[in-house]
């Protein structure tokens, strides 16, 4: 009869811890939920200002945007290139 | 007392039979609507849109990316101050007020009202906290390097469901793989609105487009542009376009042409210039054309480099037609590479009447002439070859010196490149790599296409092209110090049976450094009014394309400079 009652007292505590664990896991995890959806809108956040942040990036790092920068400061082409040659130079005399 | 509890037994089974039954029906028979139903209520369907790839130049360099815009709608139902929200969007997205007023009259929940509006204007109308107008990010193309490249790149526009389709240049040939994947998401909601976390939330992730890696080099594409747009302009042509390309392995690294367009507002252009002359106009490429010739005949072995033209005394007569050189003056005895060098159309007779036309077609068609070159854009055109049997004496002829056939400035380029590389053609190619969803890179090899020309021969013909620059009609424009291969071409245009008498399309092509070619050139003008010469037009653009390459690529010169 002791036997019995210790089997069905233990599948009963069992029974307790179980439930109790579930609800306090289910009531960890229900909170989840609104921490993702802040982590997201942070994501979202940062996201959005690598964004613009490339955009400036590009925008100020293209050929066009160099070339007007160069003209606006006065910068002209080089008229005359100066090139090397295979052969070494000679002094004459 | 027994009936008594059968009464209730039977009303217990005709309470759990319609129990059971109403079960069924809202469980099996309505079950899918129902669950949507359900679904609704506690959760929301997002579609994720996937974010185009992006088009980088061979430095990596996005010459296509992405732009955060929004589109700005209203509820007019929620609208509280009509007139104070019309006046606030028409001074801040720039709007005709009449228009606004008009859109917030609808009887509607959700009217478009500006489309791309940039994220600044979209903070300022924030401020304003107006009820009933809302936000809606969408992605735009952004083309930090403006209309740069705009032939090779194409454009975005709407496709026939209302999404982003590509169209033209690479945007057109690669869509479906920088479109990306649409994607949906199920967000579920409790009692008062929070997201919970749900293992089927995410129910089919979108995929975003795969980037491409050009072969295009910014700066070359930069010099290219300009020197074309200067040209163009000096030389008072209709327009002009030019290519340039690796002859080892087929990469385009510049491609311009003109009258171009702008991607960020192509609709304000004429369809016409929406596609990309250099692979879709056909024209009778002229003098730029005798290489081609020369080196099959070479190649054949029916003439020598200095094999004596026997026919260069005078005008040749065929077919009752009178051949003439392009100035009227005539070189007997000249060898091979005195009819390169003079440009001389009897002396092309001659090479073409001596190769025959079997043997000239089978050398055509292992040039790719009449064949598409491959090259990876959207709406390249060929030109097919006619029939054999539609060949007559005059037709040989004239093709000999490039009049009387029709090709595409790709289609030249690419078997032109031969000559410059050992006299294997490669395939065309504008992409140079691959980048995946998740990441991994595909490079695309070069692609041999077959052998045109003997080395042997390809050397030759390079010789003969040097002589061709350097005691040709544009060595005046060559740069001192270098060995550079080519050919001027002056090309009648044919108008409705006949050759415009004014009008010419000349054009220069060419490689260099001759011994080791880093760059294949064409530069094809329209309609110069200053000079009809290719080379007094064509070949300084060329020449001064060719001296900024060659500082680029930092290679000295291998020649005295006097």
């Amino acid at each position: 009869m002791k036997k019995y009652i210790v089997s069905l007292s233990t599948m009963v505590g069992v029974l307790l811890v179980l439930t109790v664990t579930q609800a306090v896991v289910a009531n960890s995890v229900s909170t989840v939920g609104v921490d993702i959806s802040t982590l997201q809108e942070e994501i979202k956040t940062y996201q959005k200002e690598n964004a613009l942040l490339k955009e400036e990036l590009l925008t100020a790092s293209s050929y066009t945007t160099i070339i007007n920068e160069i003209e606006d400061k006065g910068f002209e082409p080089v008229k005359q290139q100066l090139t090397l040659t295979d052969v070494p130079p000679l002094a004459y005399r | 007392m027994t009936f008594r509890f059968r009464i209730v037994l039977v009303i217990f089974l005709v309470m759990f039979v319609a129990v059971f039954m109403r079960l069924f029906y809202w469980q099996i028979i309505r079950a899918e609507e129902l669950s949507h139903l359900g679904r609704e209520q506690y959760g929301r369907n997002i579609t994720l849109q996937p974010i185009r790839g992006e088009i980088r130049t061979s430095d990596g360099y996005p010459i296509v990316a992405n732009k955060l815009t929004y589109l700005v709608y209203a509820n007019p139902k929620v609208v509280e101050d009509p007139i104070h929200t019309t006046d606030v969007l028409s001074s801040f997205l720039e709007m005709d007020p009449a228009s606004i007023s008009g859109q917030l009259a609808l009887d509607r929940y959700w009217v478009p009202m500006a489309q791309t509006i940039d994220n600044e204007t979209k903070e300022r109308v924030e401020k304003f906290n107006l009820p009933g107008i809302g936000f809606e990010e969408q992605g735009t193309r952004f083309y930090p390097e403006a209309s740069m490249a705009a032939h090779i790149l194409g454009f975005v526009g709407r496709g026939e469901e209302g999404s982003n389709k590509g169209y033209f240049g690479i945007e057109g040939y690669y869509d479906r793989q920088l479109r990306g994947k649409v994607g949906t998401e199920l967000q579920l909601f409790d009692a008062l609105g929070r997201p919970i976390i749900d293992s089927s939330s995410q129910t089919a992730s979108s995929m975003r487009g795969r980037n491409f890696t050009l072969h295009i080099d910014r700066a070359i594409q930069f010099i290219l542009e300009d020197e074309l747009k200067t040209g163009i302009k000096r030389y008072e042509a209709e327009g002009g376009m030019a290519a340039i390309m690796d002859p080892k392995t087929g990469s385009i690294v510049a491609l311009a042409a003109f009258p171009a367009f702008d991607p960020r507002s192509y609709s304000g252009f004429e369809s016409e210039v929406y596609k990309n002359p250099f692979i879709t106009n056909t024209y009778e490429p002229g003098s730029t054309f005798k290489p081609l010739i020369m080196a099959s005949a070479i190649d054949s072995g029916v003439l020598k480099a200095d094999s004596i033209c026997t026919i260069c005394d005078g005008p040749v007569e065929i077919g009752g037609y009178s051949i003439k050189t392009w100035n009227n003056e005539y070189y007997p005895n000249s060898t091979m590479i005195d009819v390169i060098k003079h440009s001389d159309n009897t002396g092309m007779v001659f090479v073409g009447q001596t190769l025959g036309l079997d043997k000239m077609l089978r050398y055509l068609e292992k040039f790719g002439i009449g064949q598409r070159t491959g090259i990876d854009l959207q709406g390249e055109v060929v030109p097919e070859l006619r029939d054999k049997k539609s060949w007559y004496p005059i037709d040989l002829a004239t093709a000999s010196f490039g009049q009387g056939i029709s090709v595409t400035p790709i289609e030249l380029l690419s078997a032109f490149s031969s000559l410059a590389n050992e006299g294997i053609r490669m395939e065309p190619h504008v992409v140079k790599a691959v980048e995946r969803d998740d990441g991994q890179m595909i490079e695309i090899k070069p692609k041999e296409i077959e052998r045109t020309v003997s080395s042997k021969t390809a050397k030759i013909m390079t010789e003969i092209l040097v002589t061709a620059v350097s005691a040709g009609e544009a060595k005046w424009a060559a740069p001192e110090g270098y060995r550079i291969a080519g050919k001027t071409g002056t090309a009648q245009i044919p108008i409705e049976g006949h050759y415009d008498p004014n009008q010419t399309i000349p054009s220069f092509i060419g490689f260099a450094p001759a011994d080791d070619p880093k760059f294949v050139m064409l530069v094809v003008l329209d309609r110069p009014k200053t000079s009809i010469y290719g080379s007094e037009t064509a070949a300084p653009i060329f020449f001064n394309v060719a001296k900024k390459l060659l500082l680029h690529y930092a290679i000295p010169p291998t020649e005295p400079i006097e």
